[in-house]
């Protein structure tokens, strides 16, 4: 039986989809804007960072400082990149959601719902 | 000549997640903040919803980690803020008629007493340590000790270690003094003005186990940096 370790929360599961599409650019801010862009969702830069410290300290995120630039007040970038297990993660929770979701279709219950 | 100041993040905000983050988080946040603020806030929405927003992000931040750090620097504040209003309510309300008597407040608030535990207990702890390492320690219990080693967060440790000690120390001889004023003058301790030095021989000592928890948090909040330093 799996543990729960072993599932990606729903906002875990957002963080790491968002660190795979910024590639080498993802860092608070950029992590910051594009959840914001693409599920129009408004996260605090304080949530990020806690989940983010989570994924890593299960191993699922590696991090790095950065270069600092005048406009951060010369503080250094912390940036994030997916590991190995945390990419493996990601795909085994993407088949579990596919098998959940196979034969299923949700359309003439929300029309039904809609009326 | 234009004398107008560059944009910068509202300062009592940053002041705040400066206190309230730990320290491995307290840079990149800070700067992340700053980024978004200068570059895309504050010229997209102006300053009033820079600021709101700015703001929003602090207090939504601060209360994670705030539930997260269980010996932070908010834990720390709100220990404080816990501590006093306790004492107010214990001593300033009359739960006989649930009515407030503030003037019952003013008998704890003694300077004498005060600097009878205070003074001598700053003396020695400087005594005992530096100048520098004073000034460091109280630095360190309300800004970022980001730059700082290991040795100076324990020499500040220590400083607030022998201050609180000298303080409780310097309570109980407050308290001793009391005592020896009432056995030497059993046969007058109605007059008013023995019985009101031994009351305030009493608040010294009050002042003394006050001052020895704030001490004893604050060390624990360095210790605590510390250990987030070595992440």
């Amino acid at each position: 039986m799996a543990n729960k370790e072993s599932y990606l929360g729903e906002f875990e599961h957002i963080v790491l989809l968002s660190l795979i599409r910024l590639g080498d650019n993802a860092y608070g801010t950029s992590i910051r804007q594009v959840i914001e862009e693409r599920i129009h969702r408004d996260v605090s830069i304080g949530a990020l960072y806690a989940t983010l410290e989570r994924l890593e300290k299960k191993g699922l995120v590696n991090s790095r400082i950065g270069e600092s630039t005048a406009e951060r007040g010369g503080r250094a970038k912390r940036y994030f990149h997916v590991t190995a297990v945390g990419k493996r993660m990601l795909q085994d929770t993407r088949n579990s959601l596919e098998i959940m979701w196979e034969g299923l279709n949700l359309r003439s219950f929300l029309t039904v719902l809609d009326k | 000549m234009n004398s107008s100041k560059p944009p910068q993040v509202p300062r009592f905000a940053e002041k705040l997640l400066s206190f309230g983050l730990p320290a491995r988080v307290r840079e990149p946040i800070l700067g992340d903040l700053a980024e978004e603020y200068l570059l895309d806030i504050l010229p997209q929405q102006g300053i009033w919803k820079g600021h709101y927003w700015y703001y929003k992000q602090a207090i939504r931040s601060l209360c994670i980690y705030a539930w997260r750090e269980e010996d932070g620097a908010m834990a720390f504040f709100w220990s404080i803020v816990s501590f006093v209003c306790v004492i107010v309510i214990v001593v300033g309300v009359d739960f006989s008629t649930f009515t407030t008597k503030l003037s019952a407040l003013t008998w704890l608030l003694d300077l004498r007493s005060f600097g009878f535990v205070l003074i001598p207990a700053l003396g020695f702890a400087w005594a005992a340590t530096s100048k520098n390492t004073l000034l460091l320690s109280f630095k360190l219990v309300f800004s970022e000790p980001t730059d700082i080693s290991q040795e100076q967060v324990q020499e500040a440790c220590r400083f607030l270690r022998i201050f609180g000690n000298t303080c409780l120390v310097m309570g109980g001889i407050g308290a001793l003094l009391g005592a020896m004023v009432v056995l030497q003058n059993l046969a007058s301790l109605t007059t008013p003005s023995k019985l009101e030095s031994i009351s305030l021989a009493v608040i010294a000592f009050f002042y003394g186990i006050c001052l020895k928890l704030l001490f004893y948090t604050a060390e624990h909040k360095l210790r605590h940096s510390e250990m987030d330093n070595d992440l």
